[in-house]
C-alpha cells in the first residue's frame, strides 16, 4: 500500500506541482490544505503517514501548525517546503518538530528523496 | 508532469497573487501600518516568488525576493513608507505584464531586471552585525566534550541549501541512538556565512534499550540526506586521545563567586522570610511548595559553596620550604609531614588559613622542637618530626600542627603570667585549655631568647584572635617529653555562620555558635558579701560574667533574670549575661566598614530571617 501525504500550501500551483511530484513517485496524495488551521484539521481526519508543510501561510503558518500537529501526534512525519533565504524559519521548524525540509525550486528528485528518508 | 497545465496554473494563481498585492498595498497607502495588510502582501510576494522560482523564471524571482526583504523590513519597523508602497505598486505593474509576456511565450522583458536592482538597493538593510569569527573559530577547535564517547566528523555537501538546517536534521537522527552531548560548532556558528560545513556530533551513553556501534551511527548520519563525509571515532574516553577525561576548567573572577555567594546569602534568608510569613498559613500544597523551593534554595546555596572550594594542598605545599628553611636557620633537623592537602575548603579560608598556620608552624619549629644534640641528649632521635594535619569533622575542618618535642613547660608558662599579674596562673597552667590562654596573653613569651622568627609573644595570640574573628576555636594539647599539638578549628565557608541570636535591650546580636560551650539560666544569688551576682561555676571553676549591657554601653537592667552564654575568648572562659537567648540560625556575614570605637566590639553584621539588620559580637573584645 503506498503511502497517503498531506500536501499543505498556501498556492494551488505549489500543492499541484507537489502533488504530481508525489503521485508519479507512486505516493498518495490523500489531501490538501491552504493554510496552517487546515493542515491541522485535516492531519487529525487523515492521520497521513506524511505532511509537506509551507512555512509561510495565512491563518497559522507553517511552523505553528508543526507545533500542532506534533503535540497532537508526536510520531507525526513533516517535511518543510522552504523557500531560499529562509534558513532561519528552517530551523525553527526543526527544533518545532518537523522532520526534514526540502527548499525551493523544488527539484522532484530531492523532494522524493526527503520524503524517502523521513518514511524510509 | 504536464508543464502546460503546471505554467497555466502559474500563470492564472499569479495574476490572482499580484491582485492581492494591489488590494494590499492600496490598503496600505490609507493605514501605513496595518499588520494584517502588510502579512496579507508579503504571504502574496512570498508565495509567486516561490513559484515563478520553480518554474525557472530567474528575473522575476529576484525582483520578487527584493520586494520581500523590503515587505519584511517593513514587517520589523511595522510601517511600509509611502515611497516603498508606490515603489512595490509599480513593481506589481511589471510583474504583471511578465506573466503576461511568459503567457505569449514570449521573453521576460528586460525592465524587470532594473526593477530587481532597485527593490534591492531600496531594501538593502543596514549592515549586519560584524561576523563572530572568533566565536566560531573557538567553538570549532572543541577538542573535548566530557563524558562523550563517541565523537562523529560530519560533512555536509557542498550542494546542501541550508546547511546548518542539515547538521540539525543529523544531530536529530542520532539523538535517537545515543544522548547527543554537544555539537561543535553550534547551531548558532554553523548559520555563520564562513562555517566550512564541518561539524562534530559528540555522543554519551546509547539510550535504553539501543545497541550502538560505529556502523549504526554511521547509516542514521548518512540517512539523514546531504552528507558528503562520516566518520565515526569510538571510546574516545577510553582511549583518551582527541578527548581527555579531564574536567573543562572556567576561569572565573573570584569576585564573581564572591557576589554570587552573597546573592544566594540574600536568597537563603528570603526564604526563611517566605516561610515565616507563610508557613503558618499554608494548606498541605502550599506547604509542599514552601518545602520544595526551601530545599532548592540549600542545593543551589551548596553548588555555590562547592564550586567556591580549592584543594588545602594550595597551601600547605608552601609549608616545606618555609619549615626549612626556619629550621636551617635555627639548627634543627625537621622532618614535615602533610596530611589531608586534598581536602577541599572554600577560597576564603584558605588566605585565612596560611597566616595562623605559618605561625604555628614557626612557633613548633622554634620552641616546640629542640636541636639535634638536646633531642639526642633526651633519648630521643635527632630529627624532630612536624605534623600538618587537616581532617573534616561536619561543617568544620580542623588542622592540628604536632611536634614530637618537650611539650610546653607549664612551670615557666605560670611563672612569667603570674609576673605579669595574672591571677591564678598557677592554676590555670595546669589545664590545657587554661596554658592556651596563658600563652595567648599578648606579650608573653616562653622563647628564652627573641628570634627573627618567633617568641616576641605575637604567635598564638594572633593566632587566636583571627581565628575566633572567623568563628573558629583553637585547642591546644600538650605533655612534658611527649610533644605539643594545636588544633585549630574553622567552618568550611567563613561567609555563612552558624550563630546564636541573643537578645539585650530589644536588640538581637549574634554569636558565632563554635564558641559557645553552654547557655543556662541566670540564677543571680547574693555572695557571702552580701552583693547581687550571676556569676557562676562551670566544670567546678568559677567563670566570669560580663553583662552584655554594660559591655554595649548600655543602661543596666531592672533585675539580673535572664540567660547565660558561656563562651571561650581570647581572654579566657566568659559567662556573657543577656537578656534571653532567641535561637540558633544559619547566617550570611556581611563584613563591616572599620569605624573606631564602638564598631570594634563586633565582627560582622548580617541580616536576620524577618529583615532586621543585626551585628555579631567580636567576642576578643569582652574584657
Amino acid at each position: 500500500m503506498s503511502h497517503r501525504v498531506l500536501v499543505c500550501d498556501d498556492a494551488l500551483f505549489m500543492r499541484t506541482l507537489v502533488g504530481d511530484i508525489l503521485q508519479q513517485a507512486g505516493f498518495d496524495v490523500c489531501g490538501q490544505a491552504e493554510t496552517g488551521a487546515q493542515a491541522v484539521a485535516q492531519y487529525k481526519a487523515l492521520k497521513p503517514d506524511l505532511v509537506t508543510m509551507d512555512i509561510v501561510m495565512p491563518d497559522m503558518g507553517g511552523i505553528d501548525a508543526v507545533k500542532q500537529i506534533t503535540s497532537f501526534d508526536p510520531s507525526a512525519k513533516v517535511v518543510m517546503c522552504s523557500a531560499m533565504g529562509q534558513q532561519a524559519l528552517v530551523n525553527e521548524a526543526l527544533q518545532a518538530g518537523a522532520s526534514d525540509f526540502v527548499v525551493k525550486p523544488f527539484q522532484p528528485n530531492r523532494v522524493i528523496e526527503a520524503v524517502q528518508r523521513v518514511l524510509g | 508532469m504536464d508543464s502546460h497545465r503546471i505554467l497555466a496554473l502559474f500563470i492564472a494563481e499569479g495574476r490572482d497573487l499580484l491582485q492581492r498585492v494591489d488590494a494590499g498595498l492600496t490598503e496600505l497607502a490609507r493605514t501605513s501600518s496595518d499588520r494584517a495588510h502588510l502579512d496579507a502582501v508579503f504571504r502574496a510576494v512570498h508565495s509567486l516568488k516561490g513559484m515563478s522560482a520553480t518554474v525557472g523564471l530567474a528575473d522575476m524571482t529576484a525582483a520578487l525576493h527584493a520586494a520581500e526583504t523590503l515587505l519584511a523590513t517593513a514587517r520589523d519597523h511595522r510601517e511600509l513608507a509611502p515611497a516603498h508602497a508606490r515603489l512595490l505598486l509599480s513593481a506589481a505593474d511589471a510583474l504583471r505584464a511578465a506573466l503576461d509576456a511568459a503567457e505569449r511565450g514570449d521573453r521576460q522583458p528586460a525592465s524587470l531586471a532594473a526593477l530587481a536592482q532597485e527593490l534591492e538597493s531600496v531594501a538593502a538593510r543596514p549592515a549586519a552585525a560584524p561576523p563572530r569569527r572568533d566565536a566560531v573559530r573557538l567553538v570549532q577547535h572543541a577538542t573535548r566534550v566530557e563524558g562523550a564517547r563517541w565523537r562523529v566528523d560530519v560533512r555536509v555537501t557542498a550542494d546542501a541549501a541550508i546547511p546548518s538546517a542539515r547538521a540539525t536534521v543529523i544531530a536529530r537522527r542520532v539523538a535517537r541512538l545515543a544522548t547527543v552531548l554537544a555539537v561543535t560548532p553550534d547551531a548558532e556558528a554553523r548559520t555563520d556565512d564562513r562555517w566550512d560545513r564541518e561539524f562534530s556530533l559528540w555522543l554519551g551513553a546509547a539510550l535504553e534499550g539501543v545497541i550502538v556501534d560505529a556502523e549504526v551511527i554511521e547509516a542514521a548520519v548518512r540517512g539523514a540526506g546531504e552528507v558528503a563525509e562520516c566518520q565515526v571515532i569510538r571510546d574516545i574516553v577510553a582511549h583518551g586521545v582527541d578527548v581527555a577525561p579531564a574536567v573543562a576548567m572556567v576561569r572565573i573572577p573570584a569576585s564573581r563567586l564572591d557576589d554570587l555567594l552573597d546573592l544566594v546569602g540574600e536568597l537563603v534568608l528570603a526564604r526563611d522570610r517566605i516561610v515565616q510569613t507563610f508557613g503558618p498559613r499554608a494548606d498541605d500544597a502550599g506547604q509542599r511548595v514552601l518545602d520544595d523551593a526551601s530545599r532548592l534554595v540549600v542545593q543551589l546555596r551548596d553548588a555555590i559553596l562547592t564550586s567556591r572550594m580549592v584543594p588545602l594542598s594550595e597551601v600547605l605545599d608552601r609549608f616545606p620550604r618555609h619549615v626549612r628553611d626556619t629550621a636551617a636557620g635555627l639548627g634543627k633537623d625537621v622532618d614535615l609531614v602533610l596530611e589531608g592537602r586534598e581536602l577541599e575548603v572554600d577560597r576564603s579560608l584558605l588566605d585565612e588559613l596560611s597566616d595562623p598556620l605559618l605561625h604555628l608552624l614557626r612557633n613548633a619549629v622554634d620552641h616546640g622542637l629542640e636541636t639535634p644534640g638536646e633531642r639526642r641528649h633526651a633519648g630521643t632521635s635527632a630529627r624532630g618530626r612536624l605534623v600538618v594535619r587537616a581532617v573534616r569533622e561536619g561543617a568544620v575542618i580542623a588542622v592540628t600542627v604536632a611536634d614530637d618535642g618537650r611539650g610546653v613547660d607549664r612551670a615557666q608558662v605560670a611563672e612569667r603570667a603570674a609576673a605579669q599579674g595574672v591571677a591564678g596562673a598557677d592554676l590555670l597552667a595546669q589545664d590545657d585549655q587554661g596554658l592556651l590562654q596563658l600563652l595567648a596573653r599578648p606579650g608573653l613569651s616562653t622563647a628564652p631568647q627573641v628570634t627573627a622568627l618567633s617568641g616576641r609573644g605575637v604567635g598564638v595570640d594572633a593566632v587566636l584572635s583571627r581565628v575566633h574573628a572567623l568563628g573558629g576555636r583553637l585547642d591546644l594539647a600538650t605533655a612534658a617529653g611527649a610533644g605539643t599539638a594545636i588544633t585549630l578549628r574553622l567552618p568550611l565557608s567563613v561567609a555563612v555562620l552558624r550563630a546564636l541570636l541573643v537578645q539585650v535591650a530589644g536588640e538581637t546580636y549574634a554569636i558565632p555558635l563554635g564558641l559557645v560551650t553552654a547557655t543556662q539560666l541566670a540564677a543571680p544569688h547574693r555572695t557571702a558579701a552580701g552583693v547581687l551576682t550571676a556569676d557562676i561555676e562551670v566544670d567546678g571553676s568559677p567563670v566570669r560574667t560580663v553583662s552584655l549591657r554594660s559591655h554595649l554601653g548600655l543602661p543596666p537592667a531592672d533585675d539580673v533574670s535572664g540567660h547565660l552564654v558561656v563562651l571561650d575568648g581570647a581572654g579566657g572562659r566568659v559567662a556573657l549575661h543577656v537578656d534571653a537567648c532567641t535561637a540558633q540560625q544559619e547566617i550570611v556575614v556581611k563584613p563591616l566598614q572599620k569605624v573606631r570605637g564602638a564598631a570594634s566590639k563586633f565582627s560582622g553584621g548580617t541580616i536576620l530571617p524577618d529583615g532586621t539588620p543585626s551585628l555579631i559580637l567580636d567576642i576578643n573584645s569582652l574584657p
